[in-house]
Order: C-alpha cells, then structure tokens, then sequence
C-alpha cells in the first residue's frame, strides 16, 4: 500500500495524458463489501456548540481550534468570552501548561493532584486556580516544566517547544529523540536566539513539523497565540493520536442509508455513512438517535467540520473525500474533515497483473508499473478460484487478457470498475445481417448490429468469398487457407451463394468503405418440426404449409435443389407426403417487425415413426388415470377383413399430452368424454400412433349412430369440403373433424381424400364416416415376371436369355426374342434349397459344373435390370381365393377356384368347405403392391387379401383343405 | 482482516449451488451399449424434501435391479435379451476432494433375470469405468475408460443367442465415452460421444467383432429428464457384416393431474396430484445385412413400460379465485408450491413485484437454495455495529425471501437493473419477466446472433439488453406475439400473466424440452 501512494502522484500525472470525457461513476459494491462502523458520541453535541465560535469563520486556525475540541486538545470551554475564541490574543504559560497537559490527557491525574494540594495545605482557592495549580504542580511533579518554572506572564515560542518536548516524552516517550543531531536548529537564522536549555526541544518539534517558524527564523522568544497554539496541537497529529487511541482515517463518502424502527413509546433511527477508504476498504460512521418515553434523547454524533460550518454527521453528502478520527477501542467516530468532492478519472493501460489478495490492478504503462487499489467488491473468490468483475462479467482471474489493454475508472484513484479494451485494431471488419444480394448489379444489402440498413458494392471477380456450410465442420475451411492459400483444399465459393438471411463478416477496399473486399458468411438456421398439411406443387419448387407442434402454422418454399433425405436416405420431393412429419433447417431473420425472410436449406421426412399403426373400435370402459391407460371393451383392430382381432378390454396408453377427443365433429376435453361416454353404447375409434416408447393413443373419436362398413373401394370425386364420393355406392360421404382419415400410414383430414384414393371406408350414421383408411390399390400388374432360358452369364454384369415367357395375369406370353439383363449386388437369387443370396454370391455363371447355361429361372425385372432370380419350377397351373389364415411358410385360402386347362372355366373345390392351402418357401414369388415380398417377411400379406396362386401341380381329385406348393403368389 | 468475512460466506453460497446439482447421477442412466433401463425416476416432492434435508440435495447415484433391454447383434440378427441393469457410482468426493478436478468409478452389471429374460437367450456383462472429471466454470468434462485393477481389465461379458456363446475378450476390446455437461439455473445439459470396439470369442476359435460409435444428448431439470443415444453399430462375423443405426432413449417426466372430490361434505374440492412417468424405448434400423437375411425386417423397437408413481399435492383454498380467467394457472402453481401463502393476498389483477416473480420462478424450477442465505442475520438497530455482507444495496439479507433472490442472482439470473441496484420490491416489467424466463432455461445462446428485429410490432420498445433473450425466447417458441402482433416490453406484469407465464415455463420443461431430446431425435435418422 505504501509503495501505491508513492506512485500516486506519478499515477495523477500520467492520467492527463489520456483525457477522457469523465462520468460519474457509481460505486456498485459500497454496500457489498466488507466494513467496520464507527458510532457516533453521546458527547458530540455539546461539543459542537462550544466549537462554534463567531469570530472564527472558515479562516484559520478554524479548522485546528474544531478539531481540537472535538478530539478533546482543546477544552470545551475555551472561549474567552461569549462565543469568541480570540485566537490573537497571546497565551500565558500558565495556559500553555494547561492545554498542553490537557492535550496529553492528563486533566484527571492534574484535578485530583490539586485537590490533594488543596486538602493538604488547607487553602480555599478560586476553581481557576484549583484547576491551575493542579496543571502546574503535576507539570513539575513529571518534570515537564522545571520546579522554578514562572507560571505567569505570556509564554514564549521556545517554552511551549519545551513544554510540549517534555509532556510527550513523559507520556510517550518513543516519539521525540533524547539526544538528536542538531540539524534543524542550526538550519535557523536565529538559532543563536534559543535558550541552549530549549535546543533538544526546539529540534524534535520542528523535525516533527509541529513548530516550524517560517522556516528561516524560530523566533523563540516571541509570544504564542491562542490560534497558533491550536495549530501546535493539530500539528501533534500521529502523536496526539496515539497518545489517545486514535486513528485518522481519509475516504469519499460514497452511499448514505438509513433506516427507523418505531415501538410504542420509543423511537430508534440511524443514518449510515459508507465511506470507501483510499486501499479500497470501506467504514461506516453511524449517526443514531433513540426517543425514550421519558424526555430523555439519545443522540451519537461526530463533529463535521465543512470549511467554516460546524455540525453533525448529517453535513455529510455523497462524493465527499473526508478526513476522520475514530476512536478504534470504542468504535467510535470522534470528528470529521470534509476536504473536497472525490475525483473521478479513467485510465487506459496494459494488464499486467491483478493480485485479489493485496486487491491491486496493476497497469503497464510506458514501461512503468502503477498500482492501483481495487474496491473489494470487484474481487470475488468461488471454489478456491479467484473473479473479478471486468464489464460486469465476473471473470476468472487466471485467464484475464494480460498484456491486452484495459480502462480502469477510479474515484479518489480506487479502482470501482475494469473495462476490456483489448489490442489496436489492424483489420477493418465488421458483422451484419444478408437482406438483400444482388450479384448481378454487384451490390448486397445488410442489417447490423443496431438496426441500420446499408448497402455495399462488390467486383464478384475481384473478391474473396467464404460461407461456412452448416454440414462443414472440417478444418478445411480453416483460415491459415487464406494465409497461405498453397495450402491444402478450400472449398471454393462465390457471391452467389450468400443468401438473405446469412450472417456475415466484411472487410471493405482500403480506402473505399462502401466495397466489399471479403466476405465471410455463415447461416443463421433453426430446426423448424411439424406436419405437413398442404403441398402446393409450382413448376420449379413446392410450396409446403408446415403445423408446428405449438400449432402455429406456416408456409415454406421447398426449391427444387434443397435436399431432401427420409430415414437418412436421399428422397425426391415428389416423395413427400400430405400428413408427414418433416424437420426443416431454415436460414431465418426478422428485417422488420411482422416481416420474416426464410429459407429452407434441408429437409427431412420421418419414416414411419408417428405413423397410424393401428385403428381400434370398441367402448369405453374408463380409465387408469395414475398410470396413463385409456380401457376399451369389444376392442377390435381395423384390418382389411374388417374389425379383427377382438379382445373383451384392452388397454391404450395416453402417456402422451397431445390426444384429440372428438364427439361426432365437436372437439371435447378427456374429462367431458369420460363423464358422457363411460360404460356407454356409443362407439369409440381410437388412431393409435406409432412411438418410440411403443404405441400411443392420438385420436378418440366417439360416434353413437349404427355402424356400417363399406367395401374398399376408389374414390372418384371430392368435393374439397370433406366429402367425397366412391365407385359402387350411391351418394357422397361425408367427414368431419373426428373422422379418423388414415392416408399411407398418415393422420390427415378429410380435406386430404383425392380422386383415385383406394379407400376404405367405415360410416357411422347414414353418409359418415368415422374411419377412411387409405391405401394403395393391391396391385401387381406393375410386376414384370419372365421364365427364362440363360445362355451366358457375364459375373456380375449382366446375363443373356435367348427366349422368355412374360406372365400376363395367369397367362404366360411367349416370345422368342433374345434379352439381355443387368445384374448387381441388389440382385436377389432364391434357390429351391432355400438359400438366400446376392446373385453375386451365388453360382450364377456359365462355366464349371455348377454352369447355369440352358437352364431357365423365373425372374423379375425392373426394365432391363433383374431384380430377383428364383431357381424354380414353371409354374403353369392357376387358382385364385382369399386369405383367411396365415401360418408359418403357409397361407389358407377360402372361396378357392381353380382354373380348368382344358376348359378354361375357373372351379371350386366344394360348396360347403371351398378352402384350400398354400406352402410357401424361400423360393416363392410372392407379390404385392407391386412390390416382391421376400419369403421372410410373408407376415406382409393380410388376411382378406385376394390371391393369384401359380403352380405346376394342381391335383387332379380336388379335395377341400387340399395342400399345393405356391411357385408364385400375386395378391390382386 | 476484515475482508474475508465477505469473501467465505460467499463461496459457501457457490459451492452449495454447485455441487447441489444432483445431475450426474443420471448420465449414463441407460448404460451405454445401446440398451435402454427403466430410467431414474423424478423424486416425488415429499421425498425430495426428505431427500434435501437428509444430504443437502446430494441424490443416491447408485440405481439397483432396474429393468433392462438390449439388442443382441453378434450373430447378425436382432435378438431381444431382456434382464436387469446394475448402476454403482463410487464417488471419489470428501476429504480434500479438488472441486475442480477428480475421478470416480461406475460399474455397471448386466444380468439375466429368472423372470424376463427367454430362453435360450442370454447377457451378462460387468464392466466398471473409471471416470475422471474437470470443471471448468459451469461446465463439467467427464471421461470413462475401462477401469484396471493392476493387469486386470474390469470388464467381463457373456453372450449366448441360440445360435451360440460368446466371450468378450477383453485385451483387445476398448470402451470410451467422454461427456460434457453444461450447468444452466434450470437445466443442466448434456452431450458425449461414445466408441466402443468388442472383441468377441465365437465358437470354433471365430471372433466377432462389433463396433458401437456414437453421441449423447440428455438432460436434467426438475420437471423432466431424458437422455437419448444416437449410435451406429457395425457387427464384425465370420459369415458377413451388419451394420445398424439405434437409438435408445429414456425420457422421465412429472405431470399434474386434477382430481375432483365426490363427496360435498369435503373442506376441499378437489385436489392435483403430481405423477412421474418414464418412457424408454429404443428404435433401430438395419441399413446393411447379410443377403441370406434377405426379407427380415430392417427396422425394430423395444421397450420397457413403467409403472408410474404419483403423489397428492396441497389443496389450497382458492376460492375467491374461482371462475378467474387465470384460475386454473394459479391454482396449479399454488399445488405445486411456486406460490404460497394466504391465497387471499394473490389478487390476480394487481401487479407482481421482482422479488415476488423471482421467487415463483426459484421455486418453479427448484432452484438449490444456499441453507446459509435460509436464516439472516439479525436486522440492524439501533446503534449497533452491522456487519453484513450484502450484493446489492437495496438487497437485504434480513427479507424472507432472501435466499430464493440470492439464488436467482447467483445463478446469474438477475443482475439488478443496471444502476447496481437489484429493485426487488419494483414492479417487474415484462420484458424483465421474459428475460429471467428465459435465462432460467440457460438458452441464451439461440438468441446469439446480430439481429436486432424480432417479429414484434413494438420491437423497438424493448430494451437493449433484453433484445438478446427475448429473441431466444421467440425463437424457441417460450413466447409468441399477441393478436396485435405485440409483445407490450414495457408493461407491468399482473399475478394472474405471471402465473401463466411460470405455467407456461414448466409446460415447457415437461414437453417441449423433452421432445426435441426424444422424438426430435429418434424420429429422424441423421
């Protein structure tokens, strides 16, 4: 701390060199740190008054006569006469010795020395003379003045030297030095004129700055006065205080708080003086005044002397740099100084290191180091690691910018708040937002920071261009490319790819601010989820109005090269779907309240994880409300044979929070449905959705109408309210809003029912309908199916057959033209001996043993891509029927006919028991939805599912439950 | 020396809040080899408290017999193994523990259970992780690598599909996950990578091998926690390879539900209850098979059903507020203990001041309170010596309240108004409520960006500082505009918009949250 207030002056001096506009600071941590409060006295009243003379003003010695009285030097009743001090009148020595005794506090020990004088002798003197005679004989008595000390007459300069030498080297001895080297004394004029008695004294006092004369002459033998006698005691300082206890404090009175508490009868207020200390520390000086029922106050106060003016701690304001005397024993605040309003200052200087225990900043400055105090609240220490508070951001003081600049703001030269400054500027670059980019006129328009629009022109030839790709994290685009462009790939880019909406780095033409010399861009996305409810196809792009999960809603432009993935494979858009779940990566930014520009970068489609998965018809049973599970009784599953699958109750989970209820087309709250419908005959559809923590209930839809379920059939109107009307049945159908519309796996609405929609429709009332599943029509004519002679295969590529058979419904069509075929890895071979392989990992060649030369396979093609390979038999044998069961490697058909070779007539098997079954294997061509289902997955077909069943062995006595081998199974 | 009073009793304050934070007990809660537990549920409000007056918000971090799900490839097909999952944490924490730095171990058991687990199917897996952890101001690095006890490797697996046994071997396999995680005031977030490559011996002295590569996204709040892996697995056989992507996920959450009583003679009508339910599924997707598993199903899903607990909260009497257009709001905060007191002195249209918000708020989304800030120091009087430690001025540690805005203010919610005063008697504007809304979710991030417009007609009343996180909030949809289009900044806030914009928050930690950590994820393969 010391070698701070060295610096100190050096420290104000090198401050003007940066001039700086200067604020008023506030000192934010006056009330946070750390203190010590100093009461106010009993006392200090009554001293007030007797310091308040009229003859004294604010001149001197004012300020040294106050201070005397307040900390006790002077006595209270000094005044000569009414309310005057008459500080040029001269002292006597008697008077000298009084107050120089007093000031050393020694008046109890002199009263009671002359109170035993006067037993003893039996005098009867005047209280003067009493208090007189006690000063001088105790003087004596401790051989501050010698016995033959003349007690009458004005005292002169060299006496009070003496007497004040000797009081203090009775009392406290350390502070003057007995046997000095004269070298003040001899410093003088006039020292010839001094009692060679007086010349020890004479040197200690003025080496103590306590008499100083005018600094060439002494003037030993002159007269004292009253007023430069209490200069004599101001300038006792450092020992007058520790002779008392005291401590002289200098601070800026920086917050002023207060507060009162009221009781019956009694009253306590306060007033809190915060007062931020020059090493950063702060005291409180506490004014308090207590009301007792009696009369009785209680005031404690300080004297406040304010240059001339005589008061209380209320004297005090915020900003004054005060010097105070507290009694550190007692804690209590004996008189205070107001010297000046603080000084506010900044400066601006290298960090070079912060200490939090000494709680000092030091700057580096011209290769000088300054050493600043830090309030204490700037500094704070968590989890054994030390903070400080650096643009109101606490900061490790570890990882400080040291060696970068700051700005220090200083009020009485403490440090009350750091600010980062950082190193000179070398590159102009600055940040902003794209609006507008026009690179065919070469000009862009950009948003910054504060909300100014401006534009900037550009030579696209002549300019360096970066945009960061939100998919490119790799060090690629690393900035030591354009260092040393030699170095390594940069992705190239150019004007044209920044896009409205980006965020922007520029860096303008030397010399022409309006240009854009580099520029480096970034998008500013956001992951938008939701549903798709409208497309809208346009020539080059579509237009997709997206739901949201919060249920805003919004429409999006897809272009025709954003891309588009589904279950983290690339789709086209013509693949996306009414009802689909999507998540956009849109580049988005407000340009003015209410106007948005947005564009999408990516898209992605879910599969089929919010899909329908089920529909369930039943009634309600209740509820199991703690464990989140809708009960159903009669519950049956919506299949294509109609309702399958009863169980007397099942249980759906509704642990999700987004379920609609429905009653007819009235959305209703769970607690409604459960209260009307529980234990009711109305008929409750229930879509249960696919999730990832298994199935979950999204839509309750309750009917009370009678039910009837309508064959599926294809839609060939709409009317683009909801209804919508089917092939075979007279009059339209209508929905409504809890019409459960299952489109491909998709909740829509019955907005979403288009012409050519193979629906199928469950209708509650006459024309409703309460379910419309929506499927693909079953289908197989799409299947390209040849038998197939091979003559030579090349491994890999592709095979040649030199004549085939395509299969037209259940007929074969020959034709003797000679194909060829391309192979791949995706190429399937199904051998009899149930081998499942790539063709590239089957024996599919024409050489060796195993050649495949002559032989002829069923295959499917894709144009002239085979796409499976069955090692099977020719299947020339037809029979048609529905699936009513499905087994393992088995499908059971009922209403079977069997087609007649011969007469071509299509046959049953039996009136009463027309069913018949189908052995399937790894080498069954099984298709549907134009699509070859692999033997594996043959839970694919559906009961109610209508078959065409190819063999090549029919037998001749039909039999009902009859077994044949499938070759090829078409559901149609 | 005077100083260090001040300085102590404000770390006290931190370290309580930072080491309060049960988060870590949760990572890892579904192991992380691609199986999914039962999850650890969300404490019940009663042994929550039972818990914070026991181990000062320490939560237990060891989870035993938790019901577990895995999919076995090392054969090439898909096969479920049901069985239980074993959690224990040894917590190298206590004496002379370094806050900023140290290890602990973790060891998982997996293990067949008599009651679920099939036939002919089989898992036992016992691998411990030694985890070594930094800190680094809100965030945490944590690092697991198979723990060894001198050459022995800790870890040890069987696997039996009934298509045969296989052996870990563990000097050629290796397992690392490294996780960061972020401490915001509500939510701690977080996010790691795991890699794993198995070394399996087959049968006829064959190996497999599978790799497991993949990140980690979770998070913990006390409304709702999920934590979710995105992982990619290649399967290494004699016969051929697989490759798969899965993404198991377990997402706990607590939700309110009213009960109405039936009987009339009832000092209450009705009351919530507040239930913890958990969802863990996992969802894979073969991308790439052998051709002879031509035809099987490329995508699957398991999952492990809970059974849900539940717990009736307070039913104070709100009867003065019944038919108020904020009555439900009010009514659920009041159950949840985010407001207290006599209901009568929550006049929904008078206003609500900044220490009032701020204290809904800490209670809303439990914010650890400093036991230290619980019980103040006796008022000043008189001509006392006062030796307090205070933050603000106008911020006294003698209000009752005290602890719920020293928590807010340390969690660098509110930094007073910018005049070094905190003003916590002042009406709350409402672009300060927005604002401390949003900071609680700690995603002041999303609102980075250089743009000062938003989609409010009276944007431009917002206050500069504000314009960041309100923006946040906007964007991810905490707040929207009004019908005019009008978000009204400067505004006073009302009880009753303060109770629904709290409700609104908690909504958000239940759902919004929880799905962009779920479905968000799982339903969409990268």
């Amino acid at each position: 701390m010391k070698i701070f207030r060295r610096f100190l002056a050096f420290v104000l001096a090198a401050l003007m060199v940066l001039p700086l506009a200067t604020p008023v600071f506030a000192d934010d941590f006056i009330l946070v740190d750390a203190n010590r409060t100093f009461t106010g006295r009993a006392e200090a009243e009554a001293l007030m008054e007797s310091a308040n003379f009229d003859d004294l003003g604010a001149n001197w010695p004012a300020e040294a006569v106050v201070r005397g009285i307040a900390l006790g030097a002077l006595s209270g009743d000094a005044a000569v006469d009414f309310r005057n001090f008459r500080p040029n009148d001269n002292m006597t020595r008697q008077e000298v010795v009084n107050t120089i005794m007093r000031a050393m506090g020694l008046s109890g020990q002199a009263s009671a020395r002359g109170a035993e004088l006067v037993q003893q002798t039996g005098m009867w003197p005047t209280a003067q003379a009493m208090v007189d005679l006690g000063y001088s004989v105790l003087a004596m008595d401790m051989g501050i003045i010698p016995a033959d000390f003349m007690l009458w007459g004005n005292a002169s300069r060299q006496e009070v030297a003496s007497i004040l030498y000797n009081a203090v080297m009775a009392v406290a001895s350390g502070h003057f030095n007995a046997a000095p080297a004269l070298v003040q004394v001899y410093n003088l004029a006039d020292w010839r004129d001094i009692d060679p008695l007086y010349l020890i004294a004479v040197e200690n006092i003025m080496a103590a700055n306590i008499m100083r004369g005018d600094g060439l002459y002494f003037s030993p033998r002159n007269n004292v006065t009253r007023g430069e006698m209490a200069q004599v005691l101001s300038n006792l300082d450092t020992i007058f205080l520790d002779i008392h206890g005291l401590e002289r404090r200098t601070g800026t009175v920086a917050e002023i708080t207060g507060g009162e508490l009221v009781q019956t009868g009694q009253t306590q207020s306060w007033q809190n003086f915060h007062v931020r200390l020059g090493d950063g520390s702060v005291d409180i000086l506490q004014f308090s005044e207590n009301i007792y029922p009696s009369p009785q106050a209680e005031v404690l106060d300080a004297v406040v002397f304010n240059f001339g003016q005589i008061g209380g701690l209320e004297l005090l304001e915020i900003n004054h740099t005060i010097e105070y005397f507290v009694h550190l024993e007692t804690n209590t605040v004996w008189y205070v100084n107001i010297l000046h309003y603080a000084v506010e200052d900044s400066v601006e200087g290298q960090l070079f290191a912060l200490d939090a225990a000494e709680m000092t900043v030091t700057l580096r400055f011209n290769g000088q180091n300054l050493i600043f105090s830090l309030v204490d609240g700037l500094v704070t220490t968590l989890g054994g690691n030390n903070y400080v508070l650096m643009d109101q951001i606490r900061e490790n003081i570890a990882t400080l910018p040291f060696g970068q600049n700051v700005r220090l703001y200083l009020r009485n030269n403490v440090v009350i708040q750091i600010s980062f400054v950082g190193m000179p500027v070398l590159v102009d670059e600055f940040r902003g937002l794209v609006l507008e980019n026009n690179p065919d006129f070469g000009y862009m328009v950009l948003m910054n920071a504060a909300g100014q629009r401006f534009s900037m022109r550009y030579y696209s030839q002549e300019m360096m261009v970066q945009r960061l790709s939100h998919w490119d994290h790799g060090w690629f685009n690393s900035y030591i490319g354009q260092i040393f462009p030699t170095f390594g790939f940069r992705p190239t880019n150019t004007i044209g790819d920044i896009v409205p909406g980006d965020i922007v780095f520029i860096r303008p033409e030397a010399g022409e601010a309006a240009v854009i010399s580099a520029i480096s861009a970034i998008s500013n996305y956001i992951m938008r989820y939701g549903r798709i409810v409208t497309i809208v196809h346009h020539e080059d792009h579509m237009s997709i109005l997206l739901e949201r999960e919060d249920g805003q809603t919004a429409w999006h432009e897809i272009m025709g090269n954003t891309f588009i993935r589904a279950e983290g494979r690339p789709i086209a858009a013509g693949a996306v779907r009414v009802g689909d779940w999507v998540r956009l990566l849109v580049n988005e930014a407000v340009i003015a309240p209410g106007h948005m520009i947005s564009s999408v970068r990516e898209m992605a489609v879910e599969g089929d994880a919010r899909h329908i998965s089920n529909i369930v018809r039943g009634n309600l049973v209740g509820i199991n409300a703690m464990q989140n599970f809708l009960q159903i009784e009669h519950a049956q599953v919506l299949s294509q044979a109609g309702w399958t699958n009863f169980n007397d109750i099942r249980q759906l989970s509704i642990a999700n929070n987004n379920i609609a209820y429905y009653y007819n087309n009235r959305r209703i709250t769970r607690d409604e449905a459960l209260r009307q419908f529980r234990l009711s005959p109305a008929t409750v559809y229930i879509a249960l959705e696919n999730h990832f923590a298994g199935e979950r209930v999204t839509m309750v839809s309750f009917r009370t109408q009678r039910e009837e379920r309508l064959p599926a059939d294809t839609v060939i109107a709409s009317d683009g309210g909801g209804g919508f009307q089917l092939a075979s049945i007279a009059g339209p159908i209508n929905t409504d809003s809890g019409t459960i519309v299952r489109r491909h796996g998709r909740l829509v609405s019955g907005l979403d029912i288009f012409p050519g929609d193979h629906a199928s429709v469950v209708l509650n009332g006459a024309g409703m309908a309460a379910v419309i599943d929506i499927t693909n029509r079953p289908d197989t004519s799409a299947l390209q199916i040849m038998r197939a002679r091979v003559t030579r295969v090349w491994d890999g590529e592709s095979f040649r057959v030199a004549s085939m058979s395509q299969l037209f419904g259940h007929n074969w069509v020959f034709s003797p033209v000679e194909r060829e075929f391309a192979i791949d890895s995706r190429t399937m071979y199904l051998g009899p001996d149930g081998s499942v392989n790539s063709v590239l990992d089957a024996n599919f060649i024409t050489y060796t043993e195993e050649t495949v030369f002559d032989q002829v396979f069923t295959i499917v093609t894709d144009g002239s891509r085979a796409t499976h390979i069955f090692e099977a038999a020719f299947a020339n044998r037809a029979a048609r029927g529905t699936i009513y069961a499905i087994e393992d490697g088995q499908v059971r058909l009922r209403d079977v006919t069997i087609q007649n070779p011969v007469t071509n007539r299509w046959d049953i098997i039996s009136i009463a028991n027309n069913t018949m079954a189908v052995n399937l294997s790894s080498n069954t061509l099984i298709g549907r939805d134009n699509a070859v289902v692999p033997f594996a997955a043959m839970q694919q077909l559906q009961i109610g599912d209508e078959v065409l069943v190819m063999t090549n062995n029919i037998p001749a006595a039909r039999t009902p439950g009859m077994e044949i081998n499938g070759l090829i199974v078409l559901v149609d | 020396m005077k100083r260090k009073i001040s300085i102590t009793i404000f770390l006290a304050a931190l370290l309580a809040i930072i080491f309060a934070t049960p988060a870590f007990a949760r990572v890892g809660q579904i192991g992380f080899f691609g199986g999914i537990t039962e999850g650890v549920r969300l404490p019940l409000t009663t042994e929550q408290m039972i818990a914070d007056a026991n181990t000062g918000g320490q939560s237990d971090a060891n989870f035993r017999n938790m019901f577990y799900t895995e999919i076995i490839w090392l054969d090439g097909m898909p096969t479920e193994f049901e069985g239980l999952m074993n959690m224990t944490v040894n917590n190298a924490r206590g004496r002379g523990a370094n806050p900023n730095f140290g290890t602990r171990t973790v060891r998982y058991e997996i293990l067949p259970s008599d009651i679920i687990t099939a036939d002919g199917v089989s898992l036992e897996r016992d691998i411990t992780f030694t985890v070594t952890w930094r800190r680094e101001g809100n965030q945490v690095i944590e690092t697991y690598t198979v723990a060894r006890t001198g050459a022995r490797i800790r870890w040890a697996e069987t696997i039996t599909t009934p298509d045969g046994t296989f052996e870990l071997i563990p000097e050629l396999s290796h397992f690392e996950v490294s996780i960061i995680r972020d401490i915001t005031p509500g939510v701690t977030y977080y996010s790691g990578n795991i890699s794993m490559r198995a070394v399996y011996a087959a049968a006829d002295g064959e190996t497999v091998i599978h790799y497991l590569t993949g990140k980690i996204y979770g998070y913990v709040s006390a409304w709702s926690a999920t934590e979710t892996h995105r992982l990619d697995g290649l399967v290494i056989m004699p016969t051929g390879e697989i490759h798969y992507s899965n993404v198991p996920s377990v997402a706990v959450s607590k939700e309110l539900q009213y009960s109405l009583n039936e009987p009339t003679l009832i000092s209450f009508f009705g009351n919530y209850r507040e239930i913890t339910t958990n969802q863990s599924g996992l969802n894979f997707v073969i991308n790439t098979m052998p051709a002879e598993f031509y035809g099987r199903p490329t995508t699957g899903r398991a999952t492990i059903s809970s059974f849900n607990r539940f717990e009736q909260l307070i039913a104070p009497n709100l009867n003065h507020l019944r038919g108020h257009f904020a009555y439900q709001d009010i009514r659920r905060l009041f159950a949840m203990e985010v407001i207290t007191g006599n209901p009568n002195h929550f006049v929904p249209n008078q206003a609500v001041s900044r220490a009032e918000f701020m204290t809904m708020l800490a209670r809303a989304v439990k914010l650890p309170l400093d036991p230290a800030h619980l019980t103040p120091p006796p008022p000043p009087r008189g001509n006392r010596p006062v030796q307090i430690f205070q933050i603000f001025p106008d911020l006294w540690p003698d209000r009752p309240d005290y602890a719920y805005l020293r928590a807010i203010n340390d969690a660098g919610i509110a930094q007073g108004r910018g005049d070094g005063h905190f003003h916590p008697d002042q009406i709350i504007y409402r672009e300060e409520a927005y604002v401390l809304t949003l900071r609680v979710l700690g995603l002041s991030n999303l609102g980075l960006d250089p743009m000062p417009m938003l989609p409010y007609v009276d944007s431009y009343r917002i206050s500069a500082w504000a314009l960041n996180d309100i923006n946040a909030a906007t964007r991810i949809g905490l707040i929207a505009p009004d019908e005019d289009g009008m978000l009204h900044p400067q505004e006073y806030l009302t009880k009753a918009q303060a109770a629904a914009l709290i409700n609104r928050l908690i909504e958000y930690m239940r759902h919004e949250l929880i799905r962009d950590y779920t479905e968000n994820i799982i339903n969409f393969m990268n």
